[in-house]
């Protein structure tokens, strides 16, 4: 069992490894903040209401099915934005496929040492970030004014509920917070609360200090990484290196803890035998390709699909190595 | 298998026939040329005294034990009264065992033991004259501070307990003695301090040292692997080793154990944490400011030789924008007037440096300001000024191989993980450094082979303890 700060920074490894890909859409920055609050809000509601319900020690083949495609679906999503953001930021350094192969090679990697130690790995390389974010913060210190941080709007209602919605159909983390982390954690309500309020508290800040740096720029439904390009030197790009470090350190860590939910769901479906197993992976299937959506097409599949591919049956051969104790 | 032991040691019974018993002694250790027997009569009944040459002292012999032996026997004798004036009524050593057989005896024997044999006595008795050559207890030679004990353990397993058991003068202090190798049987003790190391830490150690697959140990790291579960896929070592008693029993007073091998000046420590290569006897004499600082020092020596060449290649070739304008034209003016890229440099100077290190460790002693001055001279200044390396990567790699000194007890892992950096900055830059980073800290992580998180007491975190990291906790909890 991990304790609530493990699970916690966990999840906060895979926040920190999304947020560079978040884009604010429409007119203001500041819907945007308080879209992502209300969200967090919500959805710590939701996790405390799912995690109360009555806990099975073993899921059906069903559930197994559609967790497992649930996870490889969060997956493609994370390799595809790290490969795509990391691209962005170099173009011609890094072609996709050695990336992708690499990256989950990696994470295999990862996951064959065990729940513990991708647990662990997570809360040093949170702490990590957050120091580098903060540098980051120091960095930009020069460039920032409160004056540009606008909250007034005509049709703020309507522009908070359009990101509201856009915060929590992009929220991967309820779902594995409810069923990943569910079974190991100690106190899984209070792994979610402190993870929300994190969240909120991380999300809130990177989106205040990119309105009153960039100002106008922030608003141009752009991903955080991408507003480099509107603010030479300004914010990111002079930090892309340490945003590039940081940030795949945190999805190599998500991605390992995906991958051993993944490498369970398997051994579950392998072991049991239901008749409405195609039906569930039919079902999880199409959610998996609607939560896919346009975020593979930038990609080619195949190398997507083999690096998954590789990564799954990396991580199931080497199985667990987590610590055995005397 | 219990069968074929007994079996063994009834066909090595000791006869009572004092010849017949020397001779199949004799025979039971293939005529050696190092057992000694010399045979005499006391009251009229025959006695020999068996011991391996070198292993015993002699003098000791004679006069703790022979001298008394023949004062105390009266002008007649009887063998069965001859062998209860030697194995009950007189005392001449605390160490005397009884012996039935020979297999016995001869292990007694090549522990330092004299067996007295006393004709138509079924029976033996040893006694202990330990007398063979030992290095005397030095100074450690890789462990060096300034405040604390100037002692090091030497390579006779009696000596080195006797060092712990000097400093720590409690009944809670518990040896126990174990033997390993198939072969050739070697001593090994299990230090711990009862009532404070957890029971399933000693009985799986004793359980890992009795089942070493191995002939015979000539070192202690050749135990190490059995202690760590045969966990090879491990980048850093649960296991650590330690030249200075005040170390181990520091160690056991936290609730570790220590496992003493006999033939080797190291003592190994389980389990043992990432941060406590961190600290040094020293620390605990200083002030905790000055102790935060050097472990703050430490620290930065680790990463420096760690990760600092890998990034310097990464930045150079893929992220100069992180750099400053007038350091990126200093480095691009000096790595011109090279014929390598920098990345091929610094793979060449760094596997340079482990070749310097290996040669020092080494070649003879008298040789050393040779080595001194082709590395530094000639490879170094030379190199530089024929333009085969950059001067910034020789102030890199001399800062890198400096650092790298600062944490001796993590050499291995810092010579290794410098070169995987390297080749990953080199390859994908800042993307390479975070896959591998990502791996080695999962890897770390991971580690837990005795119930205790390796990484521990950061993460996961325990408030007192890990005040620990910084500075030394006097007098409050481990």
């Amino acid at each position: 069992m991990q304790s609530e700060y493990q699970t916690a920074g966990l999840m906060l490894c895979f926040t920190l490894s999304r947020l560079p890909v978040f884009k604010a859409e429409g007119d203001s920055m500041s819907a945007a903040i308080f879209g992502e609050l209300a969200a967090c809000a919500i959805l710590f509601g939701l996790s405390v209401l799912l995690c109360k319900l009555p806990r099975r020690e073993r899921g059906g083949r069903i559930a197994a099915a559609v967790c497992a495609v649930y996870y490889t679906a969060a997956l493609s999503l994370l390799l595809c934005e790290t490969v795509r953001s990391t691209q962005y930021s170099f173009p011609g350094f890094y072609s996709t496929a050695p990336m992708v192969i690499s990256l989950a090679a990696a994470a295999a990697y990862c996951a064959s040492m065990g729940p513990e130690g991708c647990s662990r790995a997570a809360c040093a390389a949170v702490v990590m970030t957050l120091i580098a974010f903060v540098l980051m913060i120091a960095g930009v210190a020069g460039g920032f004014d409160g004056e540009r941080i606008e909250f007034a709007d005509a049709d703020r209602f309507e522009q908070f509920g359009r990101e509201l919605w856009k915060s929590l159909s992009r929220s991967c983390e309820l779902p594995l917070l409810v069923t990943l982390m569910r079974r190991r954690s100690k106190s899984p309500v209070k792994a979610s609360a402190m993870y929300f309020f994190a969240r909120a508290a991380l999300s809130g800040t990177a989106f205040l200090i990119c309105m009153a740096v960039l100002g106008d720029h922030s608003r141009t439904g752009q991903p955080l990484f991408s507003l480099a390009a509107y603010a030479k030197t300004a914010l990111i790009e002079r930090f892309d290196a340490l945003v590039i470090l940081f940030r795949t350190l945190c999805m190599l860590i998500s991605a390992a803890a995906l991958l051993t939910g993944l490498r369970i769901c398997l051994s579950e479906i392998r072991e049991k035998a239901e008749r409405a197993m195609p039906l569930g992976a039919a079902v999880s299937a199409l959610s998996a390709l609607i939560l896919l959506g346009a975020d593979l097409s930038p990609l080619p599949l195949w190398s997507t699909g083999a690096g998954i591919a590789l990564a799954a049956g990396i991580s199931a051969a080497r199985k667990g190595r987590g610590s055995s104790g005397i | 298998m219990d069968k074929k032991k007994r079996d063994r040691d009834a066909g090595a019974a000791i006869t009572g026939r004092l010849s017949e018993d020397l001779g199949r002694l004799s025979v039971l250790l293939g005529g050696t040329a190092d057992l000694n027997a010399s045979r005499g009569f006391l009251g009229g009944v025959g006695w020999a005294a068996a011991t391996i040459e070198g292993m015993a002292s002699t003098q000791l012999l004679s006069e703790a034990v022979l001298r008394p032996i023949c004062a105390m026997a009266s002008g007649k004798e009887t063998s069965a009264g001859l062998f209860s004036l030697i194995s009950e009524r007189a005392v001449l050593t605390t160490d005397r065992k009884t012996v039935r057989d020979l297999n016995e005896a001869a292990e007694l024997m090549f522990a330092g033991f004299a067996v007295i044999f006393v004709d138509g006595a079924a029976g033996a008795v040893a006694f202990g004259v330990q007398g063979y050559d030992k290095k005397a207890v030095t100074e450690p030679s890789s462990e060096h501070n300034v405040m604390g004990s100037q002692e090091g353990f030497c390579e006779a397993l009696r000596t080195n307990i006797s060092l712990v058991r000097r400093r720590m003068k409690t009944p809670q202090l518990r040896f126990e003695s174990l033997k390993v190798g198939k072969s050739a049987g070697t001593d090994v003790a299990l230090a711990y301090l009862f009532g404070r190391a957890d029971k399933r830490l000693v009985s799986g150690l004793r359980k890992r040292i009795e089942e070493a697959d191995v002939d015979t140990l000539l070192a202690s790291g050749a135990l190490r692997p059995y202690l760590e579960g045969g966990r090879d896929v491990r980048l850093f070592s649960e296991v650590s080793a330690t030249e200075r008693p005040d170390v181990v029993c520091a160690r056991l007073l936290e609730g570790k154990a220590a496992v003493l091998i006999d033939g080797t000046p190291f003592a190994l420590i389980c389990p043992s944490m990432f941060f406590e290569n961190f600290a040094t006897v020293d620390d605990a004499c200083s002030k905790p400011y000055f102790t935060a600082l050097m472990r703050i020092v430490r620290l930065i020596a680790f990463f420096f030789a760690v990760v600092f060449p890998g990034m310097y290649v990464a930045v150079a070739n893929y992220h100069p924008e992180v750099l400053t304008l007038k350091l990126l034209l200093n480095l691009t003016a000096s790595e011109r007037s090279t014929p390598y890229s920098l990345f091929v440099e610094m793979l060449i100077i760094t596997l340079l440096l482990e070749l310097m290190k290996e040669a020092s460790v080494r070649m003879p002693k008298a040789v050393g300001s040779a080595i001194s001055i082709a590395g530094g001279l000639v490879i170094g200044d030379a190199a530089v000024k024929s333009g085969i390396i950059s001067s910034p990567l020789l102030i890199i790699v001399g800062l890198t191989a400096t650092a790298s000194f600062v944490i001796p007890s993590l050499a291995q892992q810092t010579s290794v993980l410098r070169l995987v950096y390297i080749i990953a900055g080199g390859a994908a830059g800042f993307f390479g450094i975070a896959v591998v980073s990502a791996m080695i800290m999962t890897n770390a992580a991971s580690s837990g082979e005795f119930g205790l998180p390796y990484t521990s007491p950061l993460i996961p975190f325990r408030r007192k303890a890990a005040a620990d990291i910084l500075y030394e906790h006097k007098g409050g909890e481990g």
